[in-house]
C-alpha cells in the first residue's frame, strides 16, 4: 500500500518533468520575441538586446532551463517579463479565480447531471429521456464561446438580471460556471444514464426488488453508489478539459483567472509566466487523478494497488 | 418513479434559488465611472510606456511638463511657463508647491531625474528600468538636462530640436524616489496627476482614486475602473447594460447596434493612425518601382473602407495619419485601375503576373484579417498571386522585423509629431522596409531642426510628396478610432491621438 503511493508520487514527478521540457522548449520554439514585444517595432536592435539580457534570455538554453527547473523546485518561478512580478504572486493572485469557477461549474454539472441521468435511465425510452438526452448532445457539441455571449446577450442586456463580465459579485460567477458547466454537465448526464441503466440489469438490484425494498432506495443506494465509480473517474478526467474550456470561458467573461494570465503571457512570449501557469497546472491535474485513484479504493473495495 | 422526479425537481429548485440569491446579493456600484478598454497597458510606469494604452493611462496618474489637449496643442501642466533662449536650448519653469501623490515635492530634480533615465541608457540599466523605446526616441538629441534651482528645469541639445514639446507631453513626471525604486514603482505608479493608482489586476481592471491635492481641476470622479475587455461582444454588451459607461475600440459591426439605443452616443474620428503594406524596397520584386505602383493601383481602397469598415475609414491620402501634425492635404489616393497594374507588372517584367508572400496580424488592427483577405483579392485581379500568411502578433512582430516576407499588412499611429514614424521608417539604419534615399534624410534632420512651423511645415509637405510619389508603402486606409459612451457623460469623446482620456469628463 505504502509502495503503491510512493510509485504514484515517482510517477507523478516524472510526468511533471517532462511537462517542464515540453513547455520550456515549446515557449522559445514559436517565433517571437519577448523584449521586443515590450519595446515596440522601433525600439532599436541594441535596446532590444538589452532587454533581452536582463530577462537572461541571452543566456544558453541550458542554463535558462536549470534556472528555471531549480528556481521551480525551490518554489521560485521567476519574474514575469510584462508584469515585472513573481510569477508566483500573478499565479496566487489568478489561481483561485480559476479554482472557485472549475469548482462552480463541477457543482452545477453534477448538482444537474446527475438527477438527470438517473431520471433518464429510471424512465427510459420516455418523453423526457428522449428530450435529456437530445439537450445532452446539444450541450456537449455547443462551443462554450457562443454559448457564452448567448447567455450575455439574453441575461445582462436583454434581461438586466446578471452582470456581464468580471469576477467579485456572486452574481458575476452564475453566467461563467454555467458556461464551462455545459460540458461536463452533458458528459455526465450520459455517462449516468448508461452507468445506471447497465447497473438497473444487475442481479442484486432484482433482489433488492424481490426483498420488496422500496424503488428510490434500489435507486439511490443500490445503483446508484455503482454507477458512481465510473462517474468520478470521468470527472478527474474533465479536470484538463475544465482547464481548456476555462481559458475560453474566462476569456468571454473577463474572468481574471489562469486562462486569462496564460492567454495573455502568450500573446506576450512572457516565458516565466507560461511556464509556471502550464506547471501548475499539470501538477493539478496530476494531483486530482491522484486523488481519484486512491476514491477508487474506498469506493471499491475490490480495487487495490499492490 | 415520481419521487425521483421529485428529487430532481428539488435538486433544481435549490439551485435555481440559490443563483437568484447570488444575483440579489451583488454589491450595489461602488465606482463613480467606469470605463472598458480593450487591452492591457503594458505598464504604467510613463517612463516605460510604449504604446498608447500604456501612456494614455499613465497620463491620469502622472502629469507631465506640459500637456496636449484634444487638438494636439500644447497646454501647461508642471511647468507653468517655457521659453527657448537659443536653438540649442529649452527652460522650463516649474509650477511651485506642487507635490507628488506620495508627498514628494516636484522640483526640478524629480523631473532631472526622470529624463536622464531617458536620454542615459547605462543608467536605465543600472537602475533596472525599462524604458520606452518609443517615449525615448523624443528625447535622442538630448545633450544633458540642467537643474540651476529647484523650480528652473534646462535641456540642451545636441542640435535644434523642434518637437521637443510634444516629446515632453507623453512622459509623465515620476518623483526623484523613483529613480531607485526599481520595479517596485512599475507595481506601484506615483505622480502628480489628478488621479492617484489603487490597484491593476492584469487581464481585469486598473482602480484609479481621485488625488485630493492635485493642484489643478479637481477631478471629477472619486474613483475610475478602467476595465479590461478583450471580447468585443463582451465589452459592447457591458455599456448596453450600463456596467461601464464608455467603451473604447467600438467594432463596427456593432455600431449600428448601439446607435439605435437613444441613451448612447457613438463618435469616431480620423487619428494619427494609418494602414498600409509594408514592401521590400531593397529586393526582388518590389526593388522595381513599377510593381510597387502595380500594387498600389491594384489596391481597392474604397472598397475596404465603404464594406469593411461601413464608410468611417478613409483611403489613405498621405503617408501618416491625418492626425499627424504638418500632415499634407494636398495628395490623393492612387486610383484604382486594374487595368494599369497589369500594364505596369507587364512592363516590369512580369506579363504573366507575380507571385509572392504577405504576412499579416490578425487581432491586433481592427478588422486586420479581413482587410488582408481582400487585398489578396484585390491583387489577385490585377495578376498577383499572394501566400497570405496569418499569424498573431508575436509571431508577425518578429517576421516583420526579420523581414521575412516579401509584403506584410500592419498600421502606424500614436506619434502626433511626424518625424518619429518618418525617421523609423524612411531611414537606411532602421528601415523594416530597406527605404534608403539620402535626400529624405536630409529633409528628416531639417524637419527636425526647422526653426518655426512654417519651416517644418514646408519640409515635411516636401518629405510626404517624396515618399508618395516613391510608392515604398501599399498605401491602404486612416483607421477610424471609434468609442461609445453614456450621454450622460459629457466632455468625453474620442482623441486623435487614441488617448484614453477621462482627465476632462464628468457625468451630467
Amino acid at each position: 500500500m505504502r509502495n503503491a503511493y510512493l510509485r504514484q508520487i515517482m510517477q507523478a514527478s516524472i510526468v511533471l518533468l517532462n511537462v517542464s521540457i515540453v513547455v520550456f522548449v515549446l515557449v522559445r520554439v514559436v517565433p517571437g520575441d519577448p523584449a521586443r514585444l515590450m519595446l515596440g517595432m522601433e525600439a532599436t536592435d541594441e535596446a532590444v538586446r538589452a532587454a533581452r539580457t536582463q530577462f537572461g534570455f541571452d543566456r544558453p538554453f541550458y542554463v535558462q532551463y536549470a534556472q528555471f527547473i531549480g528556481g521551480a523546485l525551490r518554489g521560485d518561478l521567476g519574474q514575469s517579463v510584462r508584469f515585472r512580478r513573481p510569477v508566483g504572486d500573478l499565479l496566487r493572485e489568478t489561481f483561485p479565480a480559476t479554482v472557485e469557477l472549475a469548482l462552480a461549474a463541477t457543482l452545477i454539472a453534477l448538482a444537474l447531471a446527475v438527477p438527470a441521468g438517473i431520471y433518464a435511465a429510471v424512465h427510459r425510452g420516455g418523453l423526457l429521456d428522449r428530450a435529456l438526452m437530445a439537450g445532452t448532445l446539444i450541450g456537449q457539441a455547443m462551443p462554450i464561446f457562443w454559448l457564452g455571449i448567448m447567455l450575455i446577450t439574453l441575461f445582462s442586456v436583454r434581461l438586466g438580471w446578471l452582470p456581464t463580465s468580471g469576477r467579485g459579485s456572486l452574481a458575476q460567477l452564475v453566467m461563467p460556471s454555467v458556461t464551462l458547466s455545459t460540458y461536463v454537465m452533458a458528459l455526465l448526464a450520459r455517462l449516468t444514464r448508461s452507468n445506471m441503466l447497465d447497473v438497473l440489469r444487475e442481479h442484486y438490484v432484482r433482489t433488492a426488488r424481490a426483498k420488496g425494498l422500496r424503488e428510490i432506495v434500489i435507486v439511490h443506494k443500490h445503483a446508484l453508489m455503482s454507477a458512481a465509480l465510473p462517474i468520478i473517474t470521468v470527472l478527474g478526467l474533465q479536470v484538463g478539459a475544465l482547464l481548456s474550456g476555462a481559458v475560453v470561458t474566462e476569456t468571454v467573461f473577463n474572468w481574471p483567472g489562469i486562462g486569462t494570465l496564460a492567454l495573455r503571457a502568450i500573446q506576450q512570449r512572457d516565458y516565466p509566466v507560461v511556464q509556471g501557469v502550464v506547471l501548475v497546472s499539470a501538477a493539478l491535474f496530476v494531483l486530482i487523478n491522484g486523488t481519484v485513484d486512491v476514491a477508487y479504493r474506498y469506493l471499491d473495495p475490490r480495487i487495490r494497488l499492490t | 418513479m415520481s419521487r425521483s422526479l421529485r428529487v430532481g425537481s428539488r435538486a433544481v429548485t435549490l439551485l435555481v434559488s440559490l443563483l437568484l440569491w447570488m444575483a440579489v446579493s451583488a454589491p450595489a456600484q461602488t465606482a463613480d465611472l467606469a470605463i472598458a478598454v480593450a487591452t492591457d497597458p503594458l505598464t504604467l510606469d510613463p517612463r516605460g510606456a510604449s504604446n498608447v494604452i500604456s501612456w494614455s493611462l499613465a497620463y491620469h496618474i502622472a502629469d507631465p511638463l506640459v500637456g496636449k489637449d484634444k487638438d494636439l496643442k500644447i497646454v501647461p501642466l508642471l511647468a507653468e511657463s517655457w521659453d527657448r533662449p537659443d536653438p540649442l536650448t529649452w527652460r522650463f519653469k516649474l509650477r511651485r508647491g506642487v507635490k507628488f501623490q506620495n508627498g514628494e515635492d516636484v522640483t526640478a530634480a524629480a523631473v532631472k531625474a526622470t529624463l536622464d533615465v531617458m536620454i542615459d541608457p547605462e543608467l536605465a540599466k543600472a537602475k533596472k528600468i525599462q524604458v520606452s523605446a518609443f517615449i525615448r526616441g523624443n528625447f535622442r538629441t538630448v545633450e544633458r538636462v540642467e537643474a540651476p534651482d529647484s523650480y528652473t528645469v534646462i535641456i540642451k541639445t545636441k542640435a535644434p530640436y523642434r518637437p521637443m514639446l510634444l516629446g515632453l507631453s507623453q512622459l509623465g513626471i515620476a518623483p526623484a524616489s523613483a529613480l531607485d525604486a526599481g520595479e517596485a514603482y512599475v507595481a506601484h505608479p506615483v505622480g502628480a496627476g489628478p488621479y492617484k493608482f489603487v490597484e491593476y489586476v492584469p487581464g481585469s481592471r486598473l482602480v484609479l482614486e481621485a488625488n485630493p491635492t492635485y493642484w489643478g481641476a479637481k477631478p471629477a470622479f472619486k474613483r475610475v475602473t478602467v476595465r479590461i475587455i478583450p471580447e468585443n461582444a463582451t465589452r459592447v454588451a457591458a455599456l448596453q447594460t450600463g456596467e461601464v459607461l464608455a467603451i473604447y475600440n467600438v467594432p463596427p459591426d456593432a455600431i449600428d447596434r448601439l446607435k439605435g439605443n437613444k441613451d448612447l452616443v457613438v463618435q469616431d474620428t480620423l487619428t494619427t493612425r494609418y494602414n498600409y503594406l509594408y514592401l521590400q524596397n531593397d529586393r526582388p520584386p518590389f526593388n522595381d518601382k513599377r510593381v510597387r505602383l502595380a500594387i498600389n493601383y491594384a489596391l481597392d481602397k474604397d472598397q475596404i473602407t465603404r464594406v469593411i469598415f461601413k464608410g468611417l475609414a478613409k483611403p489613405a491620402t498621405a503617408p501618416m495619419g491625418p492626425a499627424t501634425a504638418f500632415f499634407d492635404k494636398s495628395l490623393s489616393p492612387y486610383p484604382f485601375d486594374v487595368a494599369k497594374a497589369k500594364a505596369l507588372l507587364a512592363e516590369a517584367g512580369y506579363p504573366n503576373g507575380l507571385k509572392f508572400v504577405m504576412g499579416t496580424p490578425f487581432g491586433r488592427f481592427i478588422n486586420d484579417r479581413q482587410v488582408a483577405e481582400a487585398v489578396v483579392g484585390q491583387l489577385a485581379k490585377a495578376g498577383f498571386t499572394v501566400d497570405l500568411r496569418v499569424e498573431e502578433w508575436g509571431t508577425s512582430l518578429a517576421n516583420l522585423m526579420a523581414r521575412k516576407y516579401d509584403a506584410m499588412f500592419g498600421a502606424y499611429g500614436g506619434s502626433p509629431d511626424p518625424d518619429y514614424m518618418l525617421s523609423w521608417l524612411f531611414t537606411a539604419k532602421s528601415s523594416v522596409v530597406g527605404f534608403n534615399k539620402p535626400e529624405v534624410e536630409t529633409l528628416l534632420s531639417e524637419g527636425l531642426q526647422a526653426p518655426d512651423d512654417t519651416t517644418a511645415r514646408r519640409v515635411y509637405e516636401r518629405i510626404q510628396k517624396i515618399v508618395w510619389a516613391d510608392v515604398p508603402l501599399g498605401f491602404l486606409y486612416f483607421q477610424p478610432d471609434i468609442v461609445a459612451f453614456s450621454k450622460r457623460l459629457k466632455g468625453f469623446g474620442p482623441r486623435v491621438d487614441e488617448y484614453v482620456d477621462v482627465r476632462g469628463a464628468r457625468i451630467e
